[in-house]
């Protein structure tokens, strides 16, 4: 061999020494990007979890806080109040109806019908007795009564039977949505629930906006973070002067019994 | 280009990078991480061992007892600096250890330690040095978080994988073709001082990117 081949040779050599230390680092960087794309997917997993379990946490103890109250309103207050009720009509019958006795007691009739509804609201062991819709049409009635506000509920379907936990997130999600309609618009608020998938819509016809140049308040982004843990997709349509409709729709079967 | 000419500058161009090295790893601010330490006290021994070497082989005088003994404690000081990263490998690393200090017993045994190069003993220690270090950048390569060039240790540890684990097949080689070929054997043995040469240039580019974001370690 000559010098000239001799030098080739150890060319070769080192170019080959190179390319496999290039190739033993191609592939460890290629084995340490998708670990930690895996790592990425799983903290997102787990931070989600950790939400799940703190939005659990903070529901349970308002629960039990509005159950404490639902129960002193309808315990302690409305039987004060039946109390009054009794000690009207007594009166009454001693010493005779009037104007005055009459509007007395026809006011703490209606008070303690309010404090009973107001009290059934606030139960939350209601939620494993009764359904989404049946909350709902009690809320709509309420708003109608109370509040004057012109709304309706439409059940297209059969609905499924949500887990208590989902209902909950539902209607608290829906009690935004009408709070945020009724700021909104002087009009109707229309409700529409449909079955399987189950899907919620809240429209009005106020005054709209545009989605492109108006930035997202809190309420909007708490009402799409809330419907994520529950495997729900939140979408808001507007248009200046056409209104808001609200869609909310079931994008996981995990989250509802078939019924 | 004559041998000796390329001699002088293949030896002048290594203890400059080595100096290089030093430098950017003195650059890095305190306190420094313990790896980056422990490979900037290989590179200070390597800088001295070298530049001796030179100024002996200027007066035609032997140093292989010397390098003999030099790459022993690197490889000494390299299991250290994989212990540290990784203190859960204690055992397998005690194990390597005495597997390389035997390797080069054996060999002083039945060579001459003082005249001869152990190569044997030399390559032993090189394959060790190299499973562990790709070993090391396995495991880092499972555990980071960050890309992995943008992890200043990434780069160091690539440059000791590069030196040792072309110094068993280069050297064997070499060793092997001496008898049939001496000018191609002295070819391949000048392979080394090139990778010595990259191997110094990734350390120092390593203690580069380490002095600029001291808060990342591998």
């Amino acid at each position: 061999m000559d010098d000239p081949d001799r030098l080739v040779f150890a060319i070769i050599v080192v170019t080959i020494i190179i390319l496999v230390i290039l190739g033993a680092m191609a592939m460890l960087m290629v084995v340490n990007a998708n670990r930690r794309v895996l790592y990425k997917a799983r903290l997102v997993e787990e931070e989600q979890r950790m939400e799940r379990e703190v939005m659990r946490a903070e529901r349970e103890a308002v629960h039990q806080t509005l159950q404490s109250v639902g129960s002193e309103l309808h315990e302690n207050i409305g039987q004060l109040m039946t109390v009054a009720l009794m000690g009207v009509r007594h009166e009454a019958e001693l010493k005779g109806r009037s104007p005055v006795l009459d509007g007395t007691e026809e006011a703490l009739v209606r008070s303690i019908a309010e404090v009973r509804a107001l009290s059934k609201n606030l139960n939350s062991e209601l939620w494993k007795k009764r359904t989404l819709a049946e909350a709902i049409e009690t809320e709509v009635q309420r708003l109608k009564r109370v509040l004057r506000v012109r709304a309706r509920l439409d059940v297209v379907g059969e609905l499924p039977t949500l887990e208590p936990d989902t209902s909950v997130i539902l209607y608290r999600v829906f009690q935004e949505a009408v709070t945020n309609a009724m700021k909104h618009s002087t009009g109707d608020i229309r409700i529409t629930l449909q079955g399987d998938p189950f899907v919620m819509t809240v429209s009005d016809d106020g005054i709209g906006f545009d989605p492109a140049t108006v930035k997202e308040s809190n309420g909007m982004a708490n009402i799409r973070r809330r419907c994520g843990l529950i495997g729900f997709t939140a979408e808001c349509t507007s248009a200046p002067g056409k209104g808001c409709t609200w869609r909310f729709a079931q994008e996981r079967m995990s989250t509802a019994k078939q019924g | 280009m004559d041998a000796v000419t390329l001699y002088h500058v293949r030896t002048v161009a290594g203890l400059s990078i080595m100096g290089v090295a030093l430098v950017s790893f003195m650059l890095i601010p305190r306190p420094r991480p313990v790896v980056f330490g422990i490979v900037g006290l290989i590179t200070g021994l390597a800088l001295v061992m070298e530049t001796s070497s030179y100024l002996m082989s200027l007066f035609h005088r032997n140093n292989n007892l010397l390098y003999n003994l030099y790459t022993t404690t690197e490889f000494l000081l390299l299991m250290w600096m994989v212990h540290h990263e990784r203190r859960n490998w204690r055992g397998w690393l005690l194990v390597g250890a005495a597997a390389g200090i035997l390797a080069m017993a054996l060999n002083a045994a039945m060579a001459d330690p003082l005249g001869d190069l152990l190569i044997d003993g030399i390559v032993i220690l090189s394959l060790l040095a190299a499973l562990t270090i790709g070993a090391l950048l396995w495991s880092m390569a499972m555990r980071s978080e960050l890309a992995l060039h943008r992890v200043p240790a990434f780069w160091l540890y690539m440059g000791l994988l590069l030196y040792f684990s072309a110094l068993p097949p280069v050297v064997t080689l070499a060793s092997v073709i001496s008898k049939k070929d001496p000018a191609l054997s002295l070819m391949l043995w000048t392979i080394m001082p090139v990778l010595s040469i990259l191997r110094y240039l990734l350390t120092a580019y390593a203690n580069r990117l380490q002095a600029k974001a001291p808060a990342i370690h591998g």
